[in-house]
C-alpha cells in the first residue's frame, strides 16, 4: 500500500517524462508552480525516459538501464519522505505497473506505489485539506479525452474531478475512445493508415460535440487529435495553473 | 460398448424459464418464484479464478483422471490424446473413412488450432455457426453501443438446456446422419465424472451432434476441470463474459458454406462414432514457463471487445482476439506482434485478468533476443538520443521536420511516415527552465 504520510508531508518529486521535458515544457512549468502555489516543496531529480516506448521497439537492454536509473533515482526520493508525481499518464503506468513486474525488485515496487497521476495526487491533497481551491473561474465548456493508459491505472478519473472543482468549468464530453497514436506507433508507415482508422471515432466524437476546449493528460493523444482535427489540445495542468492566475 | 458420455449443452437462458418464474411469482407470491439468485460480477470472477487456479495446479492429475474415467465407463468412446496439432490432425484423417467434410464449431481450439492442418489435409472445412443466420448489416458497431453487464442475475443467463447421452445410434428419430465428422471443440469437461460441456448461441452444436457420421470432440488440456459443477461455470462464464464479442462480431458473411443436408447419406448398418481427443499443443509448457497465465483462459473473448485494432483482423483465418493473437505469434502462426498498440484494454475486460500487454512484452522481449531488431525500431527505439538531438538544435531541427526533402528519406530510415506531423522540439527544455528556477 502507498504511504500516505508521503503526502501530508508536502514534498514531492516530480518525474516529468519525455514529453513534458523536450516538447511541451509548459506543462512541467505549470506542474511546479501550482506545487509552489499550494506550498509543496518540489524537486525534480535526475531522470530518463521511463522506456515504455524502448521495450516497444525492442531496445530492451536500455530499457532495463533506464528503469533501474529511474527507480534508484526515485526510491532515495521516497525513502527522503517524497511523494512521486507524473504528469504524463504512459509513464504513469509503465512506473506503476511495468517496473515491479519487469524488475522485481523492492525498491521498484517502492517507486510504484508512491507514484501518483498529478490530479490524483492534488485530490489526495484535497482529502487532507491541504489543496488551494479559491480556483478563478474558467466558463468553458471541455472535451475530456481519457488517455488509455490511464484508464489502465485503474483509479477512476481524476482529473476529471479535478477539473471540477474549477468554478464555472462544464465537462461536456468525457470520451474512452483509443486515440490510435500509442507513442511512436502511429508514426511508423506501418502502421499510420491503422493509426488514424482508430482514431476516426474520437475525432467523430469531437466533432459532434463541440467545445472550447479539448483536454487530455496524455501527450501522444494531444499530438493525434491535433494532427487530426486542427483543433489544439491543452493538458490539464494548464488550466489548473490558469485557474490559478499563475 | 457404452458410448453414452454425457454431453450437456449450455445456451442462453430460455424465455420460457422466464416467464415461468414471473408466472409463479405472480401466482405463488414471493416465495413461489424460482428466480435465480443474485451474484455479484466480483463474485462470479473470483469463483472462476478458483476454478482455473485449482485446474492449472493439478493438471496432469486431472488429465489421467478423466482418461482413467472414460475408459472405465464410457469403453465405446474412443479416447486418444495428441500432444500437438499434427498428431490431433493425424488422427482425424485416419478415422475419417473416406469423409472429406468436417464441421467445426468457432471454439478457438478447432477454428485457430486444427483448422490449417485440416486443409491442409485436404479437407473441405465448414463452420455451420455462420450458416445459421443471415445477417443483412452489422447492427453492433463499437464496445460502446453494447449493453452493459448489469451487476445481478448473471448467473442465470445462460443454462444447461440440451442434456444427451452420447450420441443417438444408429438413427436419430428427428435427423438423418450425414457423412461428413464433426470436430467439435468443447467448452469444458470434468475429470470426475467426465460431462462434456458445450456453450451455443444457435444450434449448430446440437445439430453435428446429430448429424455427424463421425463426431470428434476436442478437449484442449486447459478445458479440463476436476467436478461437473466446475465445468459447468466455466461454460457459464465463456457465455456471460463473451456475450459481447459475441454480438460485435455479428456481421455479413458473404460466403455460405457447404450445405450439410447435400451430404451423401452413410451406410445405414453402421454406427455412428464419438471420438475424443484430448489436446496439448503447448498448454502443458505454458505452465512451466512465464506464459502460465495464458493456461488460466477460459476464452470467452471478452479481451477482443475494447480492443482498438480488432477491426482490422476480421479477414484472418482464424477468430481474432488479443489472446489469439498472442497464441498465433507463439505457436509461430503470425510473424510479428508489434500491431499490439498497448491500450491494456484487454486485461481490463478480462474476467481473469490475465495480464495480456505484459505477456505481449515478454513474448516481444524473447523474439528479440532470438531474431533482433529491424533497422527502423533500433532507431525509434531510442527516443531520447533523438529528442535531445532536436532539442539541441531546436530551431533547425523544427524547420526540417517540416521538409519534404528530409521526410522521405526520414521515412525510408527510420520508418516514420512522411505525412505524419511530427511534434516541436524546444531548445529551453523543462528541466533546464526548473534548473535556472530552482
Amino acid at each position: 500500500m502507498p504511504d500516505n504520510d508521503l503526502i501530508a508531508n508536502k514534498k514531492v518529486a516530480y518525474y516529468a517524462g519525455c514529453f513534458a521535458n523536450y516538447y511541451y515544457p509548459e506543462v512541467g512549468q505549470a506542474m511546479v508552480k501550482v506545487l509552489q502555489k499550494n506550498g509543496v516543496e518540489v524537486i525534480v531529480p535526475d531522470q530518463v525516459c521511463c522506456a515504455l516506448p524502448m521495450i516497444a521497439k525492442g531496445n530492451t537492454r536500455a530499457a532495463y538501464k533506464n528503469m533501474k536509473h529511474n527507480v534508484k533515482m526515485f526510491s532515495e526520493a521516497t525513502a527522503s519522505g517524497y511523494a512521486l508525481i507524473t504528469t504524463c499518464s504512459s509513464c504513469g503506468l509503465m512506473i506503476k505497473r511495468d517496473y515491479p513486474r519487469l524488475l522485481g525488485s523492492e525498491e521498484a515496487k517502492q517507486v510504484s506505489e508512491n507514484l501518483y497521476h498529478f490530479s490524483e495526487y492534488l485530490l489526495k491533497l484535497d482529502e487532507i485539506g491541504e489543496l488551494d481551491i479559491g480556483f478563478q473561474p474558467i466558463p468553458q465548456t471541455i472535451f475530456y479525452h481519457t488517455p488509455c493508459h490511464l484508464r489502465a491505472q485503474e483509479i477512476g478519473s481524476p482529473t476529471v474531478k479535478l477539473l471540477g472543482l474549477i468554478p464555472d468549468i462544464t465537462i461536456r464530453h468525457i470520451s474512452e475512445e483509443c486515440c490510435g497514436m500509442g507513442g511512436a506507433y502511429g508514426y511508423e508507415k506501418v502502421n499510420y493508415e491503422l493509426s488514424k482508422d482508430i482514431a476516426g471515432k474520437l475525432y467523430a466524437e469531437i466533432g459532434e460535440n463541440p467545445t472550447d476546449r479539448i483536454v487530455t493528460d496524455c501527450g501522444g493523444c494531444k499530438l493525434q487529435i491535433e494532427a487530426g482535427t486542427g483543433l489544439k489540445v491543452a493538458h490539464p495542468i494548464i488550466l489548473v495553473k490558469e485557474a490559478y492566475d499563475l | 460398448m457404452s458410448q453414452d458420455l454425457p454431453i450437456w449443452i449450455m445456451e442462453p437462458e430460455q424465455a420460457q424459464k422466464r416467464d415461468l418464474a414471473a408466472r409463479n411469482l405472480l401466482e405463488g407470491g414471493q416465495k413461489g418464484a424460482r428466480l435465480p439468485e443474485t451474484t455479484s460480477l466480483d463474485d462470479i470472477k473470483q469463483q472462476l479464478k478458483g476454478i482455473r487456479e485449482d485446474a492449472a495446479s493439478q493438471i496432469d492429475h486431472l488429465t489421467r483422471e478423466l482418461k482413467a474415467n472414460l475408459n472405465q465407463k464410457y469403453p465405446g468412446v474412443k479416447v486418444t490424446q495428441a500432444k500437438d496439432e499434427a498428431e490431433a490432425v493425424g488422427y482425424i484423417t485416419r478415422i475419417s473413412d473416406g469423409a472429406r467434410t468436417i464441421s467445426i464449431n468457432n471454439s478457438s481450439v478447432v477454428s485457430q488450432e486444427l483448422k490449417p492442418g485440416l486443409l491442409a489435409s485436404g479437407f473441405n472445412v465448414i463452420n455451420s455457426y455462420l450458416d445459421e443466420f443471415e445477417v443483412k448489416e452489422r447492427k453492433i458497431l463499437d464496445y460502446w453501443d453494447l449493453p452493459r453487464l448489469e451487476d445481478k442475475n448473471l448467473s442465470g443467463t445462460f443454462d444447461v438446456s440440451i442434456k444427451m447421452a452420447g450420441i443417438d445410434q444408429p438413427h436419430p428419430t428427428d435427423s438423418k446422419p450425414r457423412k461428413y465428422l464433426a470436430v467439435l471443440g468443447a467448452n469444458a469437461i470434468s475429470a470426475e465424472d467426465t460431462t462434456a460441456f458445450f456453450l451455443e448461441h444457435f444450434s449448430n452444436i446440437h445439430k453435428d451432434l446429430k448429424e455427424a457420421e463421425k463426431v470428434v470432440i476436442v478437449i484442449g488440456l486447459d478445458k479440463i476441470v476436476k467436478h461437473r459443477q466446475d465445468a459447468a461455470f466455466q461454460t457459464k462464464c465463456m457465455g456471460i463474459f463473451g456475450i459481447e464479442s459475441i454480438l460485435l462480431g455479428i456481421q455479413p458473411e458473404p460466403k455460405k458454406g457447404t450445405a450439410i443436408a447435400g451430404l451423401p447419406l452413410p451406410p445405414t448398418d453402421k454406427e455412428r462414432e464419438l471420438h475424443l481427443v484430448i489436446l496439448d499443443n503447448g498448454r502443458s509448457k505454458l505452465l512451466e514457463g512465464k506464459f502460465r497465465e495464458l493456461f488460466l483462459c477460459i476464452g470467452c473473448r471478452a479481451c477482443n471487445k475494447h480492443c482498438p485494432i480488432r477491426h482490422s483482423f476480421t479477414n484472418v483465418d482464424y477468430v481474432w482476439t488479443p489472446r489469439n493473437y498472442l497464441n498465433q505469434f507463439l505457436h509461430g502462426g503470425e510473424k510479428s506482434i508489434d500491431i499490439c498498440l498497448h491500450c491494456e484494454a484487454c486485461r481490463l475486460e478480462c474476467p481473469l485478468q490475465i495480464d495480456l500487454p505484459g505477456l505481449m512484452w515478454e513474448a516481444k522481449i524473447d523474439y528479440i533476443s532470438k531474431h533482433g531488431r529491424s533497422f527502423h525500431h533500433m532507431i525509434l527505439g531510442m527516443p531520447e538520443l533523438l529528442a535531445k538531438l532536436g532539442t539541441a538544435f531546436a530551431p533547425l531541427a523544427n524547420w526540417m521536420m517540416d521538409f519534404g526533402l528530409v521526410r522521405i528519406p526520414m521515412e525510408i530510415i527510420a520508418g516514420v511516415d512522411r505525412k505524419t506531423r511530427l511534434p516541436v522540439f524546444h531548445f529551453n527544455t523543462f528541466r533546464r527552465w526548473f534548473k535556472q528556477h530552482a
